[in-house]
């Protein structure tokens, strides 16, 4: 039966095949959350970024909330020039521009701003000072949070969450 | 038995390509340390907080005040321990290292007129998780 194929031939092709299967489906496998990784890297360092920048940034100009047109917001005191000391009347005018906010910190994937005020006479409880929510990130998207605490209104205590 | 040489050949290179494989393509998995980056960095933030709300001396002369403000400040993470290392400050007080706990630690110098003379003292505070 000379030219023909044996059987033996076949299952070592089978096996062959079956491990060159089995080596990319395991390759491919990898790449799905590997993306997911990176995805999710590029959220947590988007969620720090906005969040320092809030709480260590006056903005441009750096009286923005008195001041339009606006090119920068940060919260940050510009009188006092120190880190974590941020001002009242910039968080109040953080809800003026929450439809601008991914164009003013340069961030293109959507997220949320919460500030609230730490009441160290009351167990710490949070009252919410300002929000910024976005219309489009569901809860379930909401890969990276990030808390940032400052002071305001000369000893009163802020806590700003940045999700992403 | 022609044809079980091929097999076996067939056999033994798939499995050196599989071992291959997993040497050079381990699982995926991920590792960052952005855990130990927000851990930092909020143990900076709370320490500027001590001291721009003026209870750096206050908190380290008092462990009661010292830990009120902590709980209250995590009020919604009960997964977070603290202490604190006050050094040359006679009236200073460190309150107990945990055992089985990492932390991150951030320090703060002060200067205070205690005992009829100037003195400068050190403020380190710990945060960290216990595992």
């Amino acid at each position: 039966m000379k030219g023909q194929i044996s059987i033996e031939y076949l299952i070592a092709l089978s096996i062959f095949i079956g491990l060159i299967s089995y080596i990319y489906l395991k390759y491919v496998g990898n790449i799905s959350p590997f993306i997911e990784d990176v995805i999710k890297e590029e959220k947590r360092a988007e969620a720090f970024q906005i969040a320092n920048i809030l709480v260590n940034d006056p903005g441009e100009p750096v009286n923005w909330n008195a001041n339009p047109p606006i090119q920068r917001i940060g919260l940050a005191n510009e009188s006092t020039n120190m880190t974590n000391c941020i001002t009242r009347a910039k968080i109040n005018a953080l809800p003026s521009v929450c439809q601008n906010l991914n164009n003013l910190l340069s961030i293109e994937r959507p997220f949320n701003v919460l500030i609230f005020d730490v009441d160290l006479s009351n167990n710490g409880r949070r009252t919410l000072l300002a929000s910024c929510m976005s219309p489009v990130l569901r809860i379930d998207q909401i890969n990276a949070t990030v808390r940032r605490y400052a002071v305001y209104d000369g000893g009163r205590i802020a806590e700003i969450i940045v999700q992403v | 038995m022609k044809g079980v040489t091929t097999i076996l050949e067939a056999a033994l290179a798939g499995t050196i390509i599989v071992m291959l494989f997993l040497y050079f393509f381990p699982q995926y998995q991920a590792k960052n340390d952005w855990a130990d980056a927000i851990l930092q960095t909020t143990t900076q933030d709370i320490l500027n907080i001590i001291d721009l709300t003026g209870n750096t001396y206050n908190f380290a002369t008092n462990n009661d005040n010292f830990n009120n403000f902590m709980k209250a400040m995590f009020a919604d993470n009960a997964a977070y321990v603290w202490w604190k290392d006050i050094e040359n400050l006679p009236s200073g007080k460190d309150t107990k290292v945990l055992y089985f706990s990492k932390a991150k630690k951030a320090t703060i110098i002060d200067v205070v007129y205690e005992g009829g003379q100037f003195r400068v003292y050190s403020f380190t505070l710990y945060l960290g998780y216990v595992f």
